[in-house]
C-alpha cells in the first residue's frame, strides 16, 4: 500500500454511519499531517508581525529565536483572518449515478463535498451545502451554529441522484450565493448546455470566486475501456449506444476531449477555476490538487 | 463408415472457434449505464430481443458447418463388409487321385470334377469315364454363378478332349500346372503289414530302366521314407506282368475269383501292371512265354498248366475255406498271402490298378458300363502354389456428393438467418 493511501478513504466507507464525516477527517488527517488547529480565533494562526512583550502574554508565543538574537523579548502576533464562506454546490442529477468500479460519481462528489465543508470548518469558514437538481432542493443556509458541520454532513448523506438539471435555479441559492466568497461547483457537466452555462453567469455575477469540479468517468475519458459491443444507456433520457468497434471508441474518445475542452476554455475566459477529478483516482490525490490550486490563485 | 483421412479429424477442434465468438459476443453486449451519450459515438443496439432466438439456431449451424467441412476432408466412406468367396477348382476325373483334394479345401478352393454335373470331388463321389467333350463341360462352368469370375483347372492338357465348337466363354479360365513326376523315385504304395510294418514298393530309376523296390520297414520309419518321395507314381510302371486267364468266361463267379487272384498276384509280385495277355479255355494251350497263369475253373488244372517255364501259377481248390495254393517256392507263404490279402481288402490302389484292364478283357454281360474307378489318397502330388484363393472384395460407397449437398444447404440456412437478424 501506498504511503499516502488509506484503507478509510474508500467508497464503502461512505455506507457507514457518519461515514463522510469521517471520511473527510481521514482525509484532512492525511493532509494536514495531523496537526490538528486551534479552533480559537485571532490567535497564531498567520503570523503577521513582532511587539514587544507585554506581562501578561502567552508565553508560548514568545519568539526565542528573536531574542537569541537580540537580547530582547519578543510575541509573534498572528492576522486576525477573515471569516469565509463557502458554498458547495453538488449536481444530484440522474446523470451523476454513473458508476464506475466501486465509485459512483454522486458518491465521490459527496465525499469530495465533506471535505471542502470540514477543511472549510477547520480554517473558521462557513461551509454552505445546495444540491442541484428538479427533483430536490435542498440546502443548507450559512450559519455559525455548532451543529451546523452535522448538518452539512446529515444533508449530503441523505442526498441521492435523480431527475435533471434544474430549470430554475433557487432563489435561496442565489442569494447565499452572493454572500458566498467561494463558490464549488461539483458537477459532470452533462446538462443542458445553455442551462448550465446561464446558471454559472448568474453565479458569477456577485464577483465571487467559482470553482467548478468536473467529474469525469474513467470509462468516459478512455472509452478503450469498454468491451466491444457495449451497449450505454443515458441515465436521464433512457437512450441506447452500442459503441461496435475500435473506431467508435477512439471517435468517442476524440469527442470526449473536444467537449471537455470547450467548456474549460468556456469556464477559464470567465475566470472560473477549472479543476477535473477522475472517479478513478484517489479523493486524496484529487484534495492536494485542489489545495495545490487553491495556493496559487490565494484564495486564503 | 470410414475415414481415410483420419488425421483432418484435428480440425474439429475448429469447432470451439465460433463457441469462442459467441461467448465473447454474447459477454460484450452488456449494458452499461453512463451519464450522458453526448460524448459517445456507435450505432444503435440491435434488437436483444430478437438477436437471442437465432442466436443458438446460428451457432449451432455454423458449428454444423465446420464439423461438415472437416469430415469431407477426412473421406467418409460406406464400406461393405467384406464377403469370402470360395475359388473353384475343377479337376480331370484322371487326376483327381493326384490332387491333395483336403489341402485344396483347407487353401480355400471347391474342388469339382471337370466333368458334366460339376460334381464336388468326395470320397463317396465316383468320377466319369465316359467320353465327353472339354467345352460343354465349360459351357456349364461359365453358367455357374457361385462360381465367381475367375476358375481353376487342374487337367491333362496332352489328353484332348476338346471336341466340338469352341462356345462363347465368359469366366476366366486359369489353368494349373500339373506337375509331372521327374523324379528318379516314384512311390507306388505303402501296405501296412502285421506286426506294425509297412511294406513299401517303389519304382527308381537306374540307368535308363526302373526296377521295382520294395522294402518292409516300421510304421514310424515308413513315414520319415514317405517324406522321400515328391511325387506319386502313375500306373506308368515300365515292367508289365502278362498273366494268361484260363477260364470260363462271363460268368461273375470266375470274375470274382479273378479279383482275388490279382490281388494274390500283386502282392507276391508287387508293382506290375498286368497286362492280361491271352484267354483262353480251359482247353487251350498257354504260351510258355506268360509268367503267370491263372486257373479260374472249378475243376482240378491239368498237369500241362504247371509246366512250361518258370513263374507263378494260381488255381482254385475248393477244400478248407477258400483257399489258393501255390506251386512253387514261396508255398510257405501261403498264410502270408492270405493275411495280406485280408488286409489289402481296402487297398484300392490294387483294384484301381487293375479292373479298367480287367473290364476291358472280361465283359460283365450285357452292361458296358464302366466299372466304379476307386482312388487312393496313398497316391499324393504337391500342389503347386496357388494364388489367392480367398478373395476379400470389399464394396465401398464414397459420400461426398451427400455431405456436398447438405453442407450447401447448411451454408443456405445459416446465410439466410444470419441476414435476417
Amino acid at each position: 500500500m501506498k504511503k499516502e493511501e488509506s484503507p478509510w478513504l474508500k467508497p464503502e466507507l461512505l455506507n457507514l454511519p457518519h461515514g463522510l464525516m469521517l471520511f473527510a477527517k481521514t482525509a484532512l488527517h492525511r493532509l494536514e499531517g495531523g496537526l490538528h488547529r486551534s479552533r480559537s480565533s485571532g490567535e497564531e494562526q498567520e503570523f503577521s508581525q513582532y511587539r514587544a512583550y507585554q506581562p501578561g502574554d502567552d508565553l508560548r508565543l514568545l519568539d526565542w529565536k528573536l531574542y537569541a538574537r537580540s537580547k530582547r523579548l519578543y510575541v509573534r502576533q498572528a492576522e486576525v483572518p477573515r471569516q469565509l464562506q463557502v458554498l458547495v454546490l453538488v449536481d444530484s442529477s440522474a446523470s451523476m449515478r454513473h458508476s464506475s468500479g466501486a465509485w459512483t460519481k454522486l458518491n465521490y462528489s459527496k465525499a469530495l463535498a465533506a471535505v471542502l465543508g470540514l477543511l472549510a470548518q477547520r480554517q473558521n469558514d462557513v461551509p454552505g451545502l445546495q444540491l442541484l437538481s428538479d427533483q430536490q432542493e435542498k440546502q443548507l443556509l450559512f450559519s455559525r451554529n455548532r451543529h451546523h458541520l452535522q448538518e452539512f454532513f446529515r444533508l449530503l448523506e441523505s442526498t441521492k441522484a435523480a431527475g435533471r438539471w434544474p430549470r430554475k435555479m433557487p432563489a435561496a441559492m442565489l442569494q447565499q450565493a452572493r454572500t458566498a466568497g467561494l463558490l464549488v461547483l461539483i458537477t459532470d457537466l452533462y446538462e443542458a448546455e445553455e442551462e448550465l452555462k446561464k446558471c454559472l453567469a448568474l453565479l458569477l455575477g456577485g464577483g465571487q470566486d467559482l470553482l467548478v469540479v468536473h467529474v469525469i468517468a474513467p470509462e468516459e475519458s478512455e472509452p478503450q475501456r469498454l468491451p466491444s459491443g457495449v451497449i450505454l444507456q443515458d441515465l436521464e433520457t433512457g437512450q441506447k449506444l452500442q459503441v461496435r468497434s475500435g473506431s467508435d471508441k477512439a471517435a468517442s474518445a476524440q469527442a470526449f476531449a473536444e467537449w471537455q475542452e470547450n467548456w474549460k476554455q468556456w469556464l477559464l475566459r470567465r475566470g472560473i477555476s477549472y479543476l477535473a477529478v477522475n472517479t478513478g483516482e484517489e479523493p486524496l490525490a484529487v484534495m492536494q490538487r485542489y489545495l495545490h490550486l487553491k495556493s496559487k490563485t490565494e484564495q486564503w | 463408415m470410414q475415414l481415410l483421412q483420419l488425421a483432418w479429424l484435428w480440425g474439429l477442434l475448429g469447432l470451439l472457434l465460433p463457441l469462442i465468438i459467441h461467448l465473447l459476443h454474447k459477454r460484450s453486449r452488456k449494458v452499461v449505464m453512463v451519464g450522458s451519450l453526448q460524448a459517445f459515438r456507435g450505432g444503435a443496439p440491435v434488437q436483444a430481443r430478437h438477436f437471442r432466438l437465432n442466436e443458438k439456431a446460428l451457432l449451432l449451424l455454423r458449428c454444423l458447418l465446420l464439423a461438415l467441412f472437416v469430415l469431407l476432408l477426412a473421406q467418409p466412406v460406406l464400406v461393405e463388409k467384406a464377403t469370402t468367396e470360395k475359388r473353384y477348382v475343377f479337376v480331370a476325373p484322371e487326376l483327381a487321385g493326384e490332387v491333395k483334394i483336403d489341402s485344396l479345401r483347407l487353401a480355400g478352393f471347391a474342388p469339382h470334377f471337370l466333368q458334366p454335373g460339376l460334381a464336388q470331388i468326395d470320397e463317396n463321389v465316383v468320377p466319369d469315364t465316359a467320353q465327353y467333350s472339354y467345352w460343354d463341360v465349360f459351357r456349364e462352368i461359365d453358367a455357374l454363378q457361385a462360381a465367381g469370375d475367375t476358375v481353376w483347372l487342374f487337367f491333362q492338357p496332352t489328353i484332348n478332349r476338346f471336341h466340338g465348337k469352341r462356345p462363347q466363354l465368359h469366366k476366366t479360365f486359369e489353368v494349373l500346372p500339373v506337375q509331372e513326376a521327374q523324379d528318379k523315385k516314384q512311390l507306388i504304395g505303402a501296405v501296412v503289414q502285421p506286426e506294425d510294418q509297412v511294406l513299401m514298393q517303389w519304382w527308381e530309376e537306374q540307368e535308363g530302366a526302373w526296377p521295382l523296390k520294395h522294402v518292409s520297414m516300421p510304421r514310424t520309419e515308413a513315414y520319415r521314407h514317405l517324406a522321400s518321395f515328391d511325387s506319386a507314381a502313375a500306373a506308368r510302371a515300365p515292367d508289365t506282368l502278362r498273366i494268361a486267364l484260363q477260364g470260363d468266361a462271363g460268368r461273375m463267379a470266375e470274375l470274382h475269383m479273378w479279383q482275388q487272384a490279382l490281388q494274390l498276384i500283386d502282392s507276391l509280385l508287387p508293382g506290375h501292371i498286368f497286362v492280361v495277355d491271352e484267354l483262353r479255355t480251359t482247353a487251350e494251350q498257354v504260351s510258355p512265354n506268360i509268367p503267370v497263369r491263372v486257373w479260374l475253373a472249378a475243376a482240378e488244372p491239368p498237369a500241362a498248366f504247371f509246366e512250361g517255364g518258370e513263374g507263378l501259377r494260381l488255381y482254385y481248390r475248393k477244400g478248407v475255406g477258400r483257399q489258393w495254393f501255390v506251386r512253387d517256392a514261396r508255398m510257405q507263404r501261403l498264410y502270408l498271402v492270405q493275411h495280406l490279402l485280408a488286409e489289402a481288402q481296402h487297398d484300392r490302389v490294387l483294384l484301381a490298378n487293375f479292373l479298367p484292364e480287367l473290364m476291358r478283357v472280361l465283359p460283365l454281360g450285357q452292361t458296358k458300363e464302366a466299372p466304379p474307378v476307386l482312388l487312393s489318397e496313398a497316391q499324393w502330388q504337391g500342389i503347386p502354389a496357388s494364388p489367392q484363393t480367398v478373395t476379400q472384395r470389399e464394396t465401398r460407397y464414397t459420400l461426398e456428393p451427400w455431405l456436398w449437398a447438405f453442407l450447401l444447404l447448411t451454408f443456405i440456412i445459416e446465410r439466410w438467418l444470419s441476414l435476417r437478424k
